[in-house]
């Protein structure tokens, strides 16, 4: 699918950061981390990334029109989250748009944020973290914080996709998934993968304001959460729940 | 690409009623229907259910009214104080033998499908 994806920077990131991603996907836990990320670190916008093919939607955020899809940044890190499900189409293009992005800016790695889900996830206390890397640096990462890794498995939609493209161009970057409800928002896990995050980038993220503020979440996220089912039952979502043939 | 059949769209919230739309899962085994939940907000005691042959019910108080004050449009000045949604299910149920859980603010209902009655061959 040709389409016209800008990626506009107002403000560039330095270099040899590291890059947080976050899209709508199982229980909006990456995107519920991040937004936690971009407010307690209080990050400045910097960027966004536009398209005729992106529905026509605005969002309105802090008095001011905004884009679905955007950058921020603080320190040594660039954050790139977005308000809108990316449906199959566009999946392509906007990794295409973000891997040129982060090869410009010369990431010294990249995090995915997402959720695993789980079945009896109202049996859970604390959702445990899932990592898959794409390297032994990135694996050595997981396993010096005891950080379970995905040894097998699918992974399916835009962030299965960015992985593999990081894979695929020899970069560093993890995929990093707390077990969460599949189709529920779920700040509990979000929670738990912010609390990972602050362990793997030694930083102090207070979660217990997300903690404390978890069910009104919950209720506010339910339209997004809703649009985000839909895409995902376009993008074979429901195969990351299903086993894959064990050989070897 | 998010594609909206517009005519299909139905809000989330009911001004009206002062009551927000939960969102729901609904699956199926061989032998019952499953309904869950997501009512945040809401304790056990707070929460109604009505089950008939072909439909769920489902009514619960918010501990607390939701007021989404930053939001545009008239429901930023309603006070939200509840959940409800009705259900269609996929098959008859028996009412008489339904079973409810609510864990972490997910409500879970098991209804038994009506059993149906053996036919002989001739």
């Amino acid at each position: 699918m040709k389409t016209d994806i800008q990626l506009v920077e107002r403000e560039k990131p330095e270099e040899g950061t590291t890059a947080v991603l976050a899209f709508p996907d199982v229980g909006l836990v990456g995107l519920i981390s991040v937004k936690h990320i971009i407010k307690e670190m209080e990050m400045r916008e910097i960027g966004y990334l536009t398209s005729s093919d992106f529905p026509p939607i605005t969002v309105v955020h802090e008095k001011r029109p905004s884009h679905p899809i955007r950058l921020y940044k603080d320190g040594g890190f660039t954050v790139l989250t977005s308000e809108i499900p990316i449906g199959p189409n566009l999946i392509g293009p906007v990794i295409e748009s973000i891997m040129n992005w982060l090869e410009r800016v010369n990431v010294e790695k990249t995090l995915i944020l997402g959720g695993l889900p789980h079945q009896n996830r109202t049996e859970v206390d604390e959702p445990e973290i899932h990592g898959v890397p794409t390297n032994e640096n990135m694996e050595s990462l997981l396993n010096d914080k005891n950080f379970h890794i995905l040894e097998e498995g699918f992974i399916s939609g835009i962030n299965g996709a960015l992985l593999l493209k990081l894979s695929d161009r020899e970069a560093s970057g993890i995929y990093l998934m707390a077990e969460a409800h599949r189709n529920y928002p779920d700040p509990g896990a979000a929670a738990s993968l912010l609390q990972a995050i602050n362990d793997l980038e030694g930083l102090n993220i207070n979660v217990e304001e997300l903690r404390k503020k978890a069910e009104e979440i919950k209720v506010a996220a339910r339209d997004l959460m809703r649009q985000t089912k839909e895409t995902m039952q376009n993008t074979a979502k429901s195969q990351e729940e299903e086993m894959p043939i064990m050989y070897g | 690409m998010i594609i909206m059949a517009e005519e299909n769209y139905t809000p989330s919230w009911d001004i009206g009623r002062r009551c927000l739309n939960p969102l729901i899962e609904l699956r199926e085994t061989e032998d019952e229907v499953i309904v869950t939940a997501d009512l945040p907000c809401v304790d056990k005691e707070n929460i109604e259910i009505t089950a008939e042959e072909k439909t769920l019910t489902i009514k619960a108080e918010m501990r607390k009214d939701i007021q989404f004050k930053s939001w545009g449009g008239a429901h930023r000045k309603v006070r939200f104080n509840s959940f409800r949604r009705r259900v269609s299910l996929p098959a008859i149920v028996d009412t008489d033998e339904a079973e409810a859980t609510f864990k972490r603010g997910i409500l879970e209902v098991r209804l038994r499908k009506r059993k149906g009655s053996k036919i002989k061959i001739q």
